[in-house]
This record gives structure tokens, C-alpha cells and sequence, in this order.
């Protein structure tokens, strides 16, 4: 019964990559293709589509934090044309499988970076305002109300640290996060983490805010 | 290769300025391993702020523009760090008073030393040391009896809020547990090392004849030694009866066998793999 639930589920799961895939990359591949990888990846077909799901999401990542703009649909044609290549090849078992995903991934990557330096002229405007001699935003401006009503969400100590954190600039920066991570009886990677969470909730919370008064 | 180093690496991967080899390892570790993404966030963030700091080089600044700087999030979170740093900056001056004072107490217990130095004197310092460190022994053993460390506090400041209502916990690695599930172990519950998210989140069945508004303590045991402390968790009602929910960060989650043990006696058993 379960064996049948999850095969079931892995049609399903297969149409529904497929008709993802056709959606919105360059490579197109078939019914073939797809059982083809699957079945390089893994011999067993539910092992095969966990893979798969893992390999994607290591794929989306490693677009997005090349810069890249839409990582989804890169992850999803690295994958494409890996599957299509497939056809073609015989592997040795010495063939790395993560290491073959990568070396179409940074081809694919930088074909992209051609559409990128388009933005790139676009973001180099945007930013001229962050440059360090101009005053960033005016006390009682959107951005500072909503700071202070999301920073309030969170306990006193919390935004405590936070604000402690980002009050020193360039050459104290360092010596002071130590001291602060000493303070709170953590080491400096802990509290890097602990930051980067809180400062994620912040962000959140900003954007909405700053979304909602914009509407 | 130290932390510096390795953080230097990843701007470079981030700028597009690192060697084919470096590319090619970090890459791969991105693909691979889901713990190096906060390691890769980190870079992120520190990036933008030596952006912020006008700490990088007219050459990385033209990488950071036509690398870096191209994805909306990016520019979001490049907003946000900078009106996070300016509001800081502005309004934690209590820091630098703090700093101050500081800074004045330490040319106090400088003269204090001078003064106390003279043999005349000496009695009276060794009998001011004894106080001092009296004390200290007083308020860390008798006057914090929550006995938690930093951690664990910051951890029952999370585990005190409305877990109901705390959005963010959708997203956390999800296991329930019934008391004396450690006694049989085929029925052992498992939790994948490799696939828990940073904090997890423990719903624990309790008796249906708890008061609603009991606090319990907890404590993690692993090999017989406790490794993480909980206190003052509150009882949530739910569709089969009532249970404690707690958060506990994946850190002290290492592979092996674990004991939930509650200060009403209960005790619930898993296994990390």
C-alpha cells in the first residue's frame, strides 16, 4: 500500500517537474530525459527524486549567491542540460555527479552574466544614495518609523544587541563584536548567526511595513 | 585555512573575483552542503558592509556593482543593513557612555590598586578581595537560580513568546513526542541530523490532567549528562489534549541518543542520526 502511495507520488512528482521545466527554461527535455536522470542519479526511483529535489535546491542556491537573477529557472535548466547530455554518454564510476552539475551550472552562470551587466549600470544608480558621505534617511522619514516600530516587536535585549551590533563603524567594528559576543557568553560566529536571524526578522518586518504605508 | 581566511575567499566568490579552483570548491560546498549557507549569508552581509565602511577597493567596488549588487534581494538587503547601521549609529549612544564608563572605572580600580598597595593597607585588601569574590560567588550561585547560561536564556526568551503565534516556527524541523517513547526503541523517534533546521521545534504530549497553567522546567540528556536547560515553558492546548512546545537550537543536537526530561517526571525519548 505505501509502496503504491509513493509511487503515486513520484508521477506526480515527475509531471509536475516536467510541466515546470517546459514552463520557463531554454532546454526542453522529454519524458526520457527526465527518467534517464533520474535514473543516473539513483537506481532506486524514490532515492532518484530525493536526489533530485536536493541537487535543485543546491543548484538555486548556488545561482543566487553568484548574483544571479531568477535562480529557479537557471537551476532548472542546469538540470535540463544535464538530462539532455545524458543521452549521449557513457559514465565510469569515477564521474562525480555533484561535480558534472557544476560544470554546467557555471557555464550557465556566465552566460547570465551578460543579462546581469544590464542591471548592473541600473543598481549602480540605485545605490549612489548608500555612498558614505551622503545621510542616508532623515529621522521620522517611512524608513526609520518602520524600523522603530519593527525593532519594538522584539524584546528589550534583543534589540539591545542588535543596534549594538551595527553601532560601530569600519575600524572599531571588530574589536566591538567581540566584545560583544564575550558580553553575552557566546563566540563571535553564534552571535554572527544570531544577528543575521534577527536582522532577517527586521527585514521582514520592514518591508511589509514599508509596503503597506506605500499602499 | 582560519576564519579570515576562508571569509576573505567567500567575498571574492562573491564578487566573481576568486581563482577557477576556489570557484570550483566553494561552488560545489554550495550545492552540497545546506550548512554553508549561513557561512555564505555571513559573507554576504559583510560585504555590504565594508561596502558601507568604504572599505573595498575602486576595483571590487566596480565587482561589487556588476557582480554582487544584481539581484533585488541583494539590493533590499543592502537598504536595509544600511538603515539599520545609520539608525544604530545615531541612537545607541548609551554604548559609548557605557564604553566610557568603562573606561573611568578602570583608572578607579587603577588608584584603588595604588592606594591599596601600601603595607598598612594590605589587611584590609585581602579582606575587600575575600567580599568582592563572596559576592560574585553569591550572585552567580544563589541570586541567578535560573542556573542558565547565556544561551539558554536567550533560548527561554524565545521558548516565553506565544509559540501559537509565532510565524517563523512553520519553518522549523517539526517533531512530537509522547512520553516514555526512549523505553522501546523501534519506536525511538529519529530526527536526520543532516536535514534539521537551525532551531527545531518539540511538541510534547503532556497528561490531560495538567493545569493549564503549570510552567515546567526541561532538561536535554545525552549520555547521562545534561546538555541543554529549559525553564518556565507553558502548556498549549491542541485538538488531541494539551502539550509543551519548545524551541531548541540544532547545535546541541549531535548525533546520538537523547532524553527529554520534564521537572513534572515525564520523559520523552529520540535519537538523532
Amino acid at each position: 500500500m505505501q509502496i503504491e502511495q509513493n509511487g503515486i507520488i513520484l508521477v506526480v512528482l515527475k509531471r509536475k517537474l516536467l510541466q515546470i521545466n517546459r514552463m520557463r527554461t531554454k532546454t526542453e527535455i522529454t519524458q526520457e530525459d527526465l527518467v534517464r536522470l533520474l535514473g543516473w542519479l539513483a537506481p532506486d526511483e524514490e532515492e532518484a527524486a530525493h536526489k533530485y529535489e536536493e541537487i535543485r535546491k543546491g543548484l538555486i542556491k548556488f545561482f543566487y549567491f553568484r548574483g544571479c537573477t531568477d535562480s529557479e529557472t537557471l537551476a532548472d535548466e542546469t538540470i535540463n542540460r544535464v538530462s539532455v547530455k545524458l543521452a549521449g554518454i557513457e559514465f565510469d564510476g569515477n564521474v562525480k555527479q555533484i561535480t558534472y552539475f557544476y560544470s554546467f551550472a557555471s557555464r550557465i552562470y556566465l552566460e547570465d552574466l551578460t543579462e546581469r551587466k544590464k542591471i548592473a549600470a541600473k543598481s549602480k544608480q540605485i545605490v549612489s544614495k548608500f555612498e558614505k558621505k551622503d545621510k542616508l534617511e532623515k529621522t521620522n522619514s517611512p524608513g526609520t518609523v518602520c524600523l522603530e516600530k519593527c525593532l519594538a516587536k522584539h524584546p528589550p535585549q534583543e534589540r539591545q544587541i542588535l543596534l549594538k551590533y551595527y553601532s560601530f563603524g569600519k575600524n572599531e567594528k571588530t574589536a566591538m563584536r567581540k566584545n560583544l559576543a564575550e558580553e553575552q557568553g557566546i563566540n563571535i560566529e553564534y552571535l554572527h548567526t544570531k544577528i543575521s536571524r534577527l536582522r532577517k526578522t527586521v527585514g521582514d518586518c520592514l518591508r511589509k511595513c514599508l509596503n503597506d504605508i506605500k499602499l | 585555512m582560519d576564519k579570515r581566511g576562508e571569509n576573505a575567499k567567500l567575498k571574492q566568490f562573491l564578487l566573481g573575483s576568486s581563482s577557477e579552483p576556489d570557484s570550483e570548491e566553494i561552488g560545489v560546498r554550495i550545492i552540497t552542503d545546506r550548512n554553508f549557507d549561513e557561512k555564505m549569508s555571513f559573507a554576504e552581509e559583510e560585504l555590504i558592509e565594508d561596502f558601507l565602511d568604504d572599505a573595498l577597493t575602486a576595483e571590487e567596488k566596480e565587482l561589487f556593482y556588476a557582480n554582487f549588487l544584481t539581484t533585488p534581494e541583494r539590493i533590499e538587503l543592502l537598504e536595509e543593513t544600511a538603515l539599520l547601521r545609520e539608525y544604530a549609529q545615531t541612537n545607541f549612544t548609551k554604548t559609548s557612555e557605557n564604553l566610557t564608563e568603562e573606561k573611568k572605572s578602570g583608572s578607579f580600580f587603577e588608584s584603588l590598586r595604588l592606594f591599596l598597595s601600601s603595607n598598612l593597607l594590605r589587611p584590609i585588601a585581602a579582606v575587600l578581595i575575600i567580599l568582592v569574590i563572596g559576592a560574585v560567588v553569591w550572585r552567580v550561585a544563589v541570586y541567578d537560580a535560573s542556573g542558565l547560561s547565556q544561551i539558554e536564556k536567550d533560548y527561554a526568551a524565545l521558548n516565553a513568546r506565544d509559540l501559537n503565534n509565532a510565524p517563523e516556527i512553520a519553518n522549523l524541523t517539526n517533531q512530537s513526542l509522547a512520553a516514555g517513547t526512549f523505553r522501546d526503541t523501534d519506536s525511538t523517534a529519529k530526527l536526520n541530523g543532516a536535514n534539521l533546521t537551525e532551531n527545531v521545534l518539540f511538541r510534547l504530549a503532556l497528561p490531560p490532567e495538567t493545569p493549564k497553567d503549570r510552567l515546567f522546567n526541561l532538561e536535554l540528556v545525552k549520555g547521562g549528562q545534561t546538555v541543554f536547560k529549559q525553564t518556565g515553558l507553558r502548556v498549549y492546548q491542541n485538538q488531541n489534549g494539551q502539550e509543551l512546545k519548545v524551541i531548541l537550537p540544532k547545535t546541541v543536537l549531535s548525533k546520538g541518543s537523547y532524553q527529554i526530561k520534564l521537572s513534572s517526571g515525564g520523559s520523552y525519548g529520540f535519537a538523532v542520526e
